[in-house]
């Protein structure tokens, strides 16, 4: 009995997803009403005005010029994903930051008093390659953060490989990983993802607008505020995992660590 | 064609983590299904800005409007969005995960007779300090139907003191 009903459940779940599929990849390539998703050209899309950062003035865009080298363009980065996210679209990243928040609050209220169970300590090999690893972790993902403006990259992946390394020293040694620190830290690069918007609405009246000059295109030090906010959410990433990875393994709580 | 083989590989992706969140009833396995089914998202979203020959948008040699060789990198921008709610969703399920297995003793939506034959076995691997069960202890959470797995830790626990 149990078999059947399994055996139904399985097809009816593949007749059902057949028909998703097929109805799904007719509306996709359907192109009788002029336009498919992939006959349409870049000018007729949105990320034509991002592309050639005239976003404000579009009259501007069928003339306009981007260089690298070249100086005060609307938005700075050279890496134009970055510019969508951390400037034009700022809204949506800091959505997805409370998202991360809730994530990481909700971990840390649901994982409560789960004493960590060592059963074998880890071995010599482990131990000795983790310092070395965790070395190269954080300096590989502080580089990634940094550059976020100029190859791909940024403060997400930068965040989460720095948080790698500091997994691999909860894993490898009898450390108490909750620590109060990481928590303080996530909170702190939260506020200041705030603070920043803030700054932007009362210099330039909207929400996340780029107060700082934008600078060079293509050098270290530039397109203002996308440097800083970038900064701020690989700070805020790396302590987030690293906080709820400490969550999810367990161990008693220290001031500090 | 390349279009036709991101569109295959991104549906193929969707359609088996449908496939998966339907019919199975280990949570660990419908959460990979869930895990499956946003990679399968990603890919389609990020397919619709291709352009054949396009780049990756960072701007090294200088472009004008009629002079744009990159792919589109609003869907990009988008996807880096989803992929990090993805991870959070994750993280938040998988912790709901492990307090219902501290609850029910077992990691599955119905369990039957066969299945707490290893919780004894289950339960020695186990030593947390579970402070959960103190609030459902000797209390039939769901009076008039068969469900034994509520009772059965329960009783489990008092064998044991």
């Amino acid at each position: 009995m149990k078999r059947n009903n399994r055996l139904i459940i399985n097809l009816f779940a593949l007749v059902v997803v057949l028909l998703f599929g097929f109805i799904s990849i007719l509306a996709v390539t359907d192109g009788r009403s002029g336009l498919t998703m992939f006959s349409a050209d870049l000018q007729h899309r949105v990320s034509y005005a991002f592309l050639l950062k005239s976003v404000s003035h579009p009259e501007r865009a069928s003339n306009a010029t981007v260089e690298p080298g070249g100086r005060d363009y609307e938005d700075g980065a050279a890496n134009v994903v970055t510019s969508v996210v951390v400037d034009y679209r700022m809204l949506d990243t800091f959505g997805e930051v409370l998202v991360l928040f809730a994530a990481a609050a909700g971990v840390g209220l649901l994982m409560t008093e789960r004493k960590r169970v060592v059963e074998h300590d880890a071995s010599i090999v482990v131990k000795t390659a983790v310092p070395l690893v965790m070395l190269f972790a954080i300096i590989t993902g502080a580089y990634i953060v940094l550059h976020g403006h100029l190859t791909p990259g940024g403060g997400f992946p930068g965040g989460a490989i720095i948080a790698s390394g500091f997994i691999l020293q909860f894993l490898a040694f009898r450390e108490s990983p909750k620590r109060l620190i990481f928590k303080i830290l996530e909170s702190l690069a939260g506020l200041g993802i705030l603070a920043v918007g803030l700054v932007g609405l009362f210099v330039k009246g909207s929400l996340f607008a780029n107060f700082i000059a934008t600078g060079t295109l293509g050098a270290t030090i530039s397109a203002g505020t996308v440097l800083i906010i970038y900064l701020l959410i690989g700070i805020k990433v790396a302590a987030e995992l690293a906080s709820i990875s400490g969550d999810f393994i367990g161990g008693e709580q220290r001031i500090g660590g | 064609m390349v279009t036709a083989t991101f569109l295959l590989s991104a549906f193929s992706l969707i359609l088996v983590g449908i496939f998966g969140m339907l019919t199975r009833k280990n949570i660990i396995r419908i959460l990979l299904a869930v895990n499956i089914l946003e990679t399968g998202v990603n890919l389609l979203l990020v397919s619709f800005g291709y352009f054949r020959g396009g780049k990756a948008p960072i701007i090294t040699a200088p472009i004008s409007a009629s002079n744009l060789p990159f792919v589109d990198p609003l869907p990009q921008a988008l996807v880096l969005t989803s992929i990090v709610i993805g991870l959070g969703t994750t993280a938040l399920a998988l912790a709901i995960t492990l307090r219902y297995y501290r609850r029910r003793r077992t990691l599955e939506f119905e369990p039957d007779e066969e299945d707490f034959a290893s919780v004894e076995g289950a339960r020695t691997l186990m030593r947390d300090s579970d402070d959960s069960t103190s609030v459902t202890e000797g209390k039939d959470l769901h009076p008039g139907s068969n469900v034994p797995s509520d009772r059965e830790p329960a009783g489990a626990k008092e064998r044991a003191k």
